[in-house]
């Protein structure tokens, strides 16, 4: 029979949260677990806390069941929301056969990191029945000590170094730029699987994010678990995002598409600015802030509208957190209540299964800050009683014909 | 309701790196609060001048709390003030730096504020 358990710990102490955890993760499950998933706020960051944490969840749970997890910004589960704290899941089903698969630096040297995980995935996996890949990626970082609270390089020295030799920085970098595409076009190389995937966060400063497997704490790493079932399986994907422009073309780009210098052949900067009716010289740190996080750029695969945060501004270019391979682009923008109708969305049908798992963005818990709660009201109106929502830096989903990453966005599984 | 207790939740809250001071203010009471040397100000007479004000704020708070009044923010120079209410006579108050990521310390702010309306409801 099939049993899904969610815990919860408020318990600064990371040993001490990791034991808690267990124990009211397991005192719930009907069954043994498959594995335990693990996702803690940034909060235990400091002090080795992440590895004490660990240490403390394997103090009750036992060493062979599979861990897998990430810090998040935040979550939503039947005791609330969170942005401060550590959540879990561990599910128990005897029909259910688990693979997990790690590949390191996958920042560094995402296709063969990507390589490294397929082939965990493919050697263990069951060929016969359905099934669900659950992939965590490392999140972007920027250097806290350059890029306290701001987003923009206002040096134009700085600016002009960073366009120049961005694709060198790049190709050596074993942090920074997430690479999050570069990662899953080649995992979907490989594979075909149905997927539902976050990239680690934390607390929307973009200084540092960790991944965990197993009683290791990495940065830097993919992690993820297949999980083979008989059965349907269901992914649901919704943006609150509406365009808010007219069509837009980028005319010039660094090769590896994280950079947009041109838009219809403008300064990819002041026209984005135009088209928000902003003059430059106006531009607050804070405003700036609103701006890059309430006005992503937005693009269509096929039909499906997704997103890319601007991450990085200068006036020489919009620098975005996931690369963006598509010419033809939209400035889009969200509502406090188009958000809160998007968790309406993603979750329907939810009400008719044993449990939603979804993952969303950081930037709209963000965005809505305490009205989150409505999410939660709205699961109960619904009478979907077990549940798991994290917030993150980007949402990766597979449904059946390509791969997408997304942000502003969520994306659901129900079983 | 116990000063001790109400006290857990302040500090709780101030543990949060960005939350940098936070008090319970109630109108025509002493305030609760953590002893100042805890809080992180670099201004610390901003927290003395809000304390000295708080009646005054109620005046106001009052007035607008039958028309479901429920936060108040408002910009201080370097710093933000999060005003979370609690009926018309109370208000969970904290400052936060005004580059801090406010969404994500309002879910905060919203579990200190449940927390303290149960516990005013139990009477603890």
């Amino acid at each position: 029979m099939f049993s899904a358990s969610v815990g919860l710990s408020r318990n600064w102490e990371p040993f001490d949260a990791g034991e808690e955890i267990v124990i009211n993760t397991l005192e719930k499950l009907e069954g043994e677990p498959k594995f335990f998933l693990l996702f803690p706020t940034i909060h235990f960051e400091k002090n080795n806390g992440f590895q004490k944490l660990l240490d403390g969840v394997f103090s009750q749970l036992n060493r062979s069941t599979p861990l897998l997890g990430c810090s998040v910004a935040g979550f939503i589960n039947p005791k609330g929301c969170y942005t401060r704290g550590v959540t879990s899941l561990a599910i128990a089903d005897p029909d259910m056969q688990v693979t997990i698969a790690l590949g390191k630096n996958a920042k560094k040297t995402p296709q063969k990191a990507a390589e490294e995980f397929a082939n965990m995935i493919k050697k263990e996996k069951s060929k016969n029945n359905s099934g669900v890949l659950f992939l965590i990626l490392p999140g972007s970082t920027l250097p806290k000590d350059i890029f306290h609270r701001t987003r923009r390089i206002s040096n134009p020295l700085l600016s002009s170094l960073f366009d120049k030799f961005f694709p060198l920085y790049l190709a050596l970098s074993k942090e920074g730029v997430a690479k999050e595409s570069e990662f899953i076009d080649k995992l979907y190389s490989r594979i075909s699987e149905k997927m539902i995937g976050i990239s680690a966060w934390d607390n929307n400063l973009g200084f540092s994010n960790y991944q965990f497997f197993g009683n290791r704490v990495l940065q830097n790493s993919a992690v993820g678990l297949y999980l083979s079932f008989s059965g349907e399986i269901t992914i649901k994907y919704a943006t609150p995002l509406k365009i808010f422009s007219e069509k837009l073309r980028v005319t010039k780009k660094d090769n590896s598409n994280y950079l947009i210098n041109e838009i219809n052949g403008l300064n990819a900067p002041d026209l984005f600015f135009k088209e928000l009716k902003l003059e430059k010289k106006y531009l607050t740190e804070e405003l700036l802030r609103k701006i890059t996080l309430g006005f992503p750029i937005s693009a269509y695969c096929g039909n499906i509208f997704f997103n890319r945060v601007i991450g990085l501004y200068s006036d020489k270019f919009l620098g975005l957190t996931t690369a963006l391979n598509t010419p033809e682009i939209y400035i889009s923008t969200a509502s406090g209540s188009s958000i809160i109708n998007s968790f309406d969305k993603v979750t329907d049908g939810g009400e008719k299964t044993n449990f939603v798992f979804g993952v969303s963005c950081a930037v709209l818990l963000e965005e809505v800050g305490s009205k989150i709660f409505e999410v939660k009201n709205i699961l109960e109106k619904k009478q979907i009683k077990n549940f798991l929502f994290l917030f993150g830096g980007s949402e990766h989903f597979m449904t059946e014909v390509t791969p997408i990453s997304s942000q502003e966005s969520s994306v659901t599984t129900f079983f | 309701m116990s000063e001790e207790t109400m006290l857990s939740v302040l500090e709780d809250l101030l543990k949060e790196e960005d939350v940098l001071a936070i008090m319970l203010a109630r109108k025509n009471e002493i305030s609760v609060s953590p002893p100042p040397d805890k809080f992180k100000l670099k201004n610390p007479s901003i927290f003395s001048l809000l304390q000295s004000t708080m009646n005054e704020f109620f005046v106001v708070i009052e007035k607008f709390s039958s028309q479901g009044l429920d936060k108040i923010y408002f910009e201080l120079g370097e710093y933000e003030l999060m005003f979370f209410l609690i009926g018309g006579d109370t208000a969970l108050v904290s400052i936060i730096p005004a580059l801090a990521n406010k969404g994500l310390l309002e879910v905060e702010m919203e579990n200190a504020r449940l927390k303290i309306r149960e516990l005013i409801q139990k009477g603890v």
